[in-house]
């Protein structure tokens, strides 16, 4: 392909640039979609495997009529159980298999009219001189936006409480946290004697977990015990649907790029017959001709796709805060897959009006009027 | 230059039916020739104008231009011969609408060299010495029909071809047009180029120094 035809290219696509750019926008849409979908899908794996990190080998106990994707957006509800619970799964005949149980008890709260969550667990501090202030351990945004440092004092719900110590760096997502004993914890909520959460952790590798879980919840009544493995096992599931949803979602996306660049190469041959003629007359190959088509759906192909990436910039943002509570960016990964998917479906779309080109009879095109 | 023998060309229309558009044509055209081909609508001028030029292959005979039976060679070698060798001219002029003159009659040439910049200085040279040094940079809608023309013919010997084939290059043209279009076809061929045109009208025809008739897809007076 000689290179000096490429201006010929430029003044055809600005001479029919509405269809150009039709196309463009119709293909950058589909691309904005199937980012979002191929990132959103990457973004809810990697907050699954963040979660389950987090919780490790360990399980989860929590009054069964508990929201757990609220509970994980760290939003708790009324929902308790008695704290006594804890050491009812120690003295009973699983406790040999817990090495640790930790009863907690997790609350939202106003503080100067900021959002600030309670976590209430077993803590030791020394005694206080000053029995009338309850000693606590903030996290470092906390403290920072009310400006105290250790040895301040502070009012939550008309409970008095000073500053034992400041947790910098705060544990992920408790920078905005109160850590209190338990007992205190339960007089700032209201909840003497309760609890809303229990953590265990031990080995139970070589247990059937999902039947450990069916004995805790017998044991304790009223809750229900949630494992990394019954986790897994449903994220799996729902991935795996994800997945071959995604399939048909990238299969249905391609064959939309692709119609719509066949759509336009026939719209370019149709209305540029005579031109085509013309450039046969004068010599230009038919091979040349495909060549500059092929050019022209590759062209506009990548002009869609960058355009789809950008556009899918503020779509995802806007999808992972309505979706997931969080602001998304495009995935990088994508980016391969994108690649090849548009470029498959620019080269497929060149391939019938390709033909078509090398079936065409200069002299009828000629004395077309 | 030029030779055709025994050509034939049928075609199927529509209802499948075989017809004849050239019958056993034999012409011989010696370089340097002015010829014009006169004939009625549907006698098959462009027929013979687009086997000549390298463009369809007839369903017998063979053509030779400069001793070579083109259609003897890959399609390839035509469209090398059509670019190099050849220079068209039709009634509708067939210029790219979102070119100006300068691309339009550059275009072969860029083809050919590769260089834009060697080919819009030759089409600009070309196109001043036509007259249309004024229209350099129009589109083709800002032109006049024989500023049109102009700019096809200059298109058309842009490669230096050896033969140039006219197919009713006046049929849209004014009187006064035709005369100026015609004048710049014999200019040309004084300059040493084989011209044939075809054409339904006698006075345009007599421009050539050699007149054919062709009547349904016969030559009447021997080629």
């Amino acid at each position: 392909m000689n290179l000096q035809i490429l201006p010929l290219l430029l003044k055809e696509t600005r001479f029919r640039w509405v269809v150009h750019l039709l196309t463009v926008c119709l293909i950058a849409f589909v691309v904005s979609l199937l980012v979002t979908q191929g990132s959103l899908n990457r973004s809810a794996e990697d907050k699954v495997n963040e979660l389950t990190h987090k919780l490790g080998r360990g399980m989860l106990v929590v009054p069964e009529d508990t929201d757990l994707q609220q509970f994980y957006l760290m939003r708790y509800g009324a929902e308790t159980m008695p704290e006594d619970y804890s050491d009812r799964i120690e003295s009973s005949h699983l406790g040999k298999h817990i090495q640790v149980i930790e009863p907690r008890l997790y609350g939202n709260l106003t503080v100067q009219g900021m959002d600030v969550i309670l976590v209430g667990r077993r803590l030791q501090f020394p005694v206080s001189s000053d029995s009338r202030h309850e000693l606590v351990v903030i996290g470092s945004g906390l403290a920072r936006r009310l400006g105290l440092s250790s040895g301040d004092n502070l009012v939550v719900n008309n409970h008095k409480l000073r500053v034992f110590a400041i947790v910098d760096p705060p544990p992920k997502g408790y920078d905005m946290a109160i850590f209190a004993p338990l007992k205190t914890a339960q007089r700032i909520l209201g909840t003497p004697g309760r609890i809303n959460a229990l953590h265990l952790s031990g080995c139970w590798c070589e247990l059937d977990v999902p039947a450990l879980a069916a004995k805790v919840e017998s044991i304790l009544p009223g809750t229900m015990a949630i494992t990394v493995d019954g986790m897994a096992k449903a994220q799996i599931e729902i991935k795996s649907t994800m997945e071959q949803y995604s399939v048909i979602f990238w299969i249905a996306g391609g064959v939309l790029v692709t119609a719509s660049i066949a759509f336009l190469l026939f719209y370019l041959i149709h209305k540029g017959r005579r031109e085509i003629g013309l450039l046969l007359s004068i010599g230009m190959s038919p091979g040349r001709i495909v060549i500059k088509n092929i050019i022209i759906s590759v062209a506009t192909a990548v002009a869609g796709a960058l355009a789809g990436y950008i556009l899918s910039i503020p779509l995802m943002s806007q999808a992972g805060r309505m979706f997931m509570r969080v602001s998304l960016s495009p995935s990088a990964q994508v980016l391969p897959w994108l690649v090849a998917v548009i470029t498959g479906a620019a080269l497929l779309a060149s391939f019938i009006p390709s033909w078509y080109i090398s079936r065409l009879d200069p002299t009828k095109l000629l004395r077309e009027e | 230059m030029l030779e055709l023998n025994s050509v034939t060309q049928q075609f199927r229309n529509n209802q499948k039916e075989t017809v004849t558009a050239l019958s056993d044509v034999s012409l011989k055209v010696q370089e340097g020739e002015f010829v014009s081909i006169v004939g009625p609508s549907g006698s098959g001028k462009s027929t013979l104008l687009f086997i000549t030029g390298a463009l369809l292959r007839p369903t017998k005979g063979e053509v030779y231009l400069m001793g070579e039976d083109i259609y003897a060679h890959p399609a390839s070698y035509r469209a090398g011969l059509r670019l190099e060798r050849i220079g068209f001219v039709f009634q509708t002029f067939n210029l790219i609408p979102y070119l100006n003159a300068l691309d339009n009659v550059a275009l072969p040439a860029v083809l050919t060299t590769g260089s834009r910049r060697k080919a819009t200085e030759k089409a600009e040279e070309l196109l001043r010495r036509f007259g249309l040094g004024h229209r350099l940079n129009h589109r083709v809608s800002e032109l006049s029909v024989g500023e049109r023309q102009r700019v096809a013919i200059c298109r058309s010997v842009i490669n230096e071809p050896a033969l140039i084939l006219a197919d009713e290059p006046t049929g849209n043209l004014d009187p006064e047009m035709t005369h100026e279009v015609m004048n710049l076809f014999a200019e040309l061929n004084r300059n040493g180029i084989t011209v044939i045109i075809v054409t339904h009208e006698e006075a345009v025809a007599s421009y050539a120094e050699r007149v054919l008739h062709l009547r349904g897809g016969i030559l009447q007076n021997g080629g």
